[in-house]
């Protein structure tokens, strides 16, 4: 059995290196890169990634220009969207881009994998994002990592 | 057959008002003031739509959400709110929401945003519908191959010739291309909402 494959986007090495420890530790498959053209690079090279957890500001194009992209790349792989600047108007975007979860820094790294794991498993070729149960999933708190 | 849509909201007239814009705009339209009154309508009618406030009748919302998600998984649920926060955003996400209404809003959005809601649920049903005949389908061409296989078997035992069992899976497999063509043309379909300007 494969591990489940990540893919982090991010601009921040502290959050990048971070991620790639914890989430490796915990035996997920990961890769990182630091902007969105790179992610992009990534997807069309090797387009089978379970779950794609990206922030929203970085350099260049935004986090949620390209969760349009993924979806043309990558049909159905669930996004998880993070952001130190969470505000309504980016988390409702990202609700119409039908993302799996809006993550506001600093997060809970437990809870922040957790998240990832759901999102893995809920993801399969037969599986659209209003697939995903009702049930609601844990609420983020600053008790275990602070990034920003 | 006109959508149905469902509004919930403890305030009179957004009911009134909304009853009477959609109506007028080509919908079928119930509504309900209190939480458990929209629980019951959604077990005893289908709606492709529900518009619920986030505060109606001083509840949580979003118990209302997850209710209507669980009893009626096709039906598109529209969050309203006056008092938008991110919190309650991130909320919508989980729970799976087609979109987040800001009050007061604009009828004509707000009519624009109803009717994408209404395509996904009948998206999501048709979605639903092939998948469940393609199961069907799958189910039926394995249990043939099975019988062709005992045939072939039997047949072989005997001494005959075999080459291929009349009347097997030839008939069944161009509705499964079919149903396959169908459901991707659905999926293709499924990331396009029209936005709901605030």
């Amino acid at each position: 059995m494969t591990n489940t494959r990540v893919l982090i986007v991010d601009d921040e090495l502290l959050i990048r290196d971070l991620l790639y420890d914890f989430f490796t530790s915990r035996e997920l498959d990961v890769t990182t890169c630091n902007d969105t053209h790179d992610a992009l690079q990534m997807l069309e090279e090797s387009p089978r990634f379970d779950v794609i957890l990206t922030d929203i500001r970085m350099e260049g194009e935004d986090g949620l220009s390209l969760v349009d992209k993924i979806r043309d790349v990558s049909p159905g792989v669930p996004v998880v969207i993070m952001t130190g600047y969470p505000s309504v108007e980016t988390a409702v975007e990202a609700l119409r881009k039908r993302v799996y979860d809006y993550v506001i820094k600093p997060f809970n790294i437990n809870r922040l994998y957790n998240t990832i794991v759901a999102a893995a498993a809920e993801f399969s070729p037969d599986q659209g994002k209003n697939d995903k149960p009702s049930e609601v999933s844990t609420e983020y708190a600053s008790e275990n990592f602070s990034s920003r | 057959m006109r959508p149905r849509i469902l509004v919930v909201d403890d305030e009179l007239f957004i009911r009134e008002l909304l009853e009477e814009f959609l109506t007028r705009n080509g919908y079928n339209v119930a509504t309900a003031a209190e939480p458990h009154e929209a629980v019951r309508r959604v077990q005893v009618d289908e709606f492709d739509a529900v518009l619920v406030d986030l505060k109606v009748g001083g509840s949580n919302g979003f118990e209302v959400v997850q209710n209507i998600r669980h009893l009626s998984p096709d039906s598109s649920v529209l969050p309203m709110t006056g008092y938008p926060s991110v919190d309650t955003a991130r909320e919508a996400i989980r729970c799976g929401a087609f979109d987040y209404i800001v009050k007061p809003f604009r009828l004509n959005e707000l009519e624009k945003t109803v009717a994408a809601a209404v395509d996904e649920c009948r998206r999501r049903y048709e979605a639903r519908q092939v998948k469940e005949r393609l199961t069907e389908l799958e189910v039926k061409i394995a249990a043939m191959n099975i019988r062709e296989s005992k045939q072939k078997l039997t047949l072989k035992r005997a001494g005959e010739e075999v080459n291929s069992i009349p009347g097997t899976t030839d008939t069944i497999e161009p509705e499964v291309e079919s149903l396959g063509a169908r459901l991707n043309r659905s999926r293709s379909r499924q990331s396009v909402s029209a936005p709901f300007d605030q």
